[in-house]
């Protein structure tokens, strides 16, 4: 039979025991409590996170410079359904053939893209009477080269036109470092059947390179000293600089008309 | 496993985190391919308009989650570690979501990206263990 003293000891070794469990329970219900309240925030946040990432979804990835583009829908409207192949615009049997000698970045061959351009597709291209050809240059600096090479790239998938539309368009200032890879992806996307994927590898792939080599050595072989500059002639013939004083339409449309007629 | 190697071991995942999310900064900023094992992924996922979130670059976003867990995990203090694990949850939470994206919506998967996921993955293990400890 235990003693007195040997009981006082089983009960607070009982006591102590109990105590113990009580504490162990407790940490156990409040580290629970945190974990808890940890998730319901975490999920929280999560939930705010995805909502806002969904919420980009519908518009175009950012410019550079944090805008849209301009003159989707314009250059769509202007180019939609005209044949191209390579770098040339129109019908290959077009009687008459322009070639275009442009740097991307350059704001004279942005304004003849805006205020020529368009009358020459509407009247001559669209109906089968010319074609232009494109000579990519990229002597302004290392946005213009970047620029030709992704038009480059562009006419492996017969669509350089509708990008050159969107560049001009969508100028920035000259060596601003503006044509970045996130401003051609931009540009890629909003052009019909342009495979952004086919264009970012193959924009620095030794074809590019050559098609820009080849533009400049055209221009460097005729003796022009800036763009845009001009040859026009008979398709298969022999082309003539077309000198301009002006980049209005009418300084195209006499000589392209005089030819016509002939 | 004890309270100070967790501790540690969320350092150093927290520093490789902050590492990967870095380069991905760098690249962001410096507008440079990255260096990536699957062809094109990194580019088309870093170029995506997902790439951002609220305008700010998610691999920016990412380097500030790491660097916080990091700090957190230095200090000795039940609220730095309820931080951390929050943080931790919070960013694995959100990189299973981008994850989701690459595979579901981009078809391209960014070798970084699911690197950084993983790490923040298993710190989230880690600073959740820590939270279970120190109560």
């Amino acid at each position: 039979m235990a003693s007195r003293k040997q009981q006082k000891e089983a009960a607070r070794a009982e006591r102590e025991a109990r105590q113990l469990a009580d504490a162990a329970a407790t940490r156990r219900r409040r580290a629970m409590a945190q974990l808890g309240g940890l998730l319901a925030v975490a999920a929280v946040v999560v939930g705010v996170l995805i909502a806002v990432s969904s919420s980009g979804e519908k518009t175009p990835a950012p410019r550079s410079q944090g805008q849209g583009l301009a003159g989707v829908a314009e250059s769509a409207q202007l180019l939609g359904g005209v044949i191209e192949r390579g770098l040339t615009l129109g019908r290959p049997d077009a009687p008459l053939t322009l070639v275009e000698y442009a740097d991307m970045q350059c704001p004279a061959c942005r304004a003849y893209s805006e205020q020529v351009f368009p009358e020459l597709v509407q009247r001559y291209v669209r109906p089968g009477k010319l074609r232009i050809e494109l000579r990519l240059q990229s002597f302004l600096g290392e946005d213009s080269v970047t620029a030709a090479r992704a038009v480059a790239a562009a006419a492996a998938q017969n669509r350089a036109w509708p990008l050159v539309d969107l560049l001009y368009r969508n100028q920035g200032q000259e060596n601003s470092g503006y044509v970045t890879r996130d401003f051609v992806l931009s540009l890629s996307r909003s052009v019909p059947g342009l495979d952004e994927d086919r264009l970012l590898r193959d924009q620095s792939g030794a074809a590019a390179q050559r098609m820009v080599q080849a533009g400049s050595a055209a221009f460097a072989r005729l003796g022009f000293q800036g763009t845009p500059s001009f040859q026009l002639g008979r398709t298969g013939g022999d082309l003539s600089v077309l000198t301009v004083r002006q980049l209005a339409p009418a300084e195209f449309t006499g000589p392209i008309d005089s030819l016509l007629a002939k | 496993m004890s309270d100070q190697r967790l501790r540690r071991l969320a350092c150093a995942l927290a520093l490789l985190g902050a590492a990967i999310a870095g380069y991905l900064v760098y690249v962001h900023y410096a507008d440079i391919k990255p260096i990536c094992t699957i062809a094109h992924g990194c580019e088309k996922v870093q170029g995506s308009s997902y790439s951002r979130l609220a305008g700010i670059p998610v691999a920016l976003l990412g380097l500030i989650s790491y660097g916080l867990i990091f700090m957190a995990s230095l200090v000795r203090d039940e609220r730095a570690v309820l931080l951390a694990a929050t943080t931790a949850v919070v960013g694995a939470g959100f990189s299973a979501w981008l994850t989701y994206l690459e595979l579901a919506r981009l078809h391209a998967v960014c070798s970084w990206c699911v690197l950084s996921a993983v790490t923040m993955t298993l710190l989230a293990g880690v600073t959740v263990l820590r939270v279970l400890r120190s109560s």
